[in-house]
């Protein structure tokens, strides 16, 4: 099912979306550092 | 005809569970799925705060060496996700966004829509996405939640994940 729809640059949407990409980029940053650790990955890795 | 690769579990910490596996340029490449990401969001929808968790994928290094569309990329994910479904039970929600911090969430929404469509387990899964387009800009989001066919939950799941969208479309109070 694909839906679409429109909002407001003032629906709490945009802000709910800002705050998941915050925290992707915390969980994608938490596992970049354990993989350095244990040797996974270089710590000059360049994320894709 | 395109084998999946071999993936290993990475970490089951703190709630988060993550794989990794490489791919034959040399990419490192992690699934991840996180029981608390929206827990803040879904706290009024039970079957998605119980049963939701938030599906991430990263490729963690880059290719060696250029190469041709890999196939095999989306068939071990495809195979992570069914193995998650299988572990996790048919109940469990595997809840999506796409990121947008590189402008470049309509074409993950595309490949991850090009992947569904093109699974063999298509039709095991229900999948809702849907794109919220800010009229003021014209940037679209995107989310969304997959789960079996066979969850016995599917309906509510879905009243819930509309209710929950629905209710995140209201403009802040104040504005």
């Amino acid at each position: 099912v694909e839906k679409n729809i429109t909002i407001s640059k003032n629906s709490k949407l945009v802000a709910f979306f800002e705050e998941l990409n915050k925290r992707k980029e915390e969980t994608r940053k938490k596992l970049e550092a354990k993989m350095i650790s244990k040797g996974l990955i270089p710590n000059n890795s360049k994320i894709a | 005809l395109h084998n999946p690769y071999e993936y290993k579990l990475f970490d089951d910490e703190d709630g988060e569970l993550s794989y990794t596996f490489e791919s034959v340029n040399g990419s490192l490449y992690s699934v991840i799925f996180n029981v608390r990401e929206y827990n803040d969001y879904t706290e009024h929808y039970p079957h998605l705060f119980n049963f939701g968790h938030a599906l991430s994928f990263f490729r963690m290094t880059s290719p060696i060496q250029k190469s041709k569309l890999d196939e095999r990329i989306e068939h071990t994910i495809g195979k992570i996700i069914s193995d998650f479904f299988t572990t996790n039970g048919n109940e469990a929600v595997l809840l999506f966004h796409c990121d947008f911090s590189d402008k470049r969430q309509k074409c993950r929404d595309h490949l991850f829509t090009q992947w569904y469509n093109n699974s063999p387990e298509k039709d095991n899964y229900f999948r809702e996405r849907v794109g919220a387009t800010v009229f003021e800009t014209n940037v679209t989001h995107y989310m969304g939640f997959l789960t079996p066919m066979t969850n016995s939950n599917l309906e509510l799941v879905q009243l819930e994940f509309d209710a929950c969208y629905f209710n995140l479309i209201q403009d802040k109070v104040g504005k």
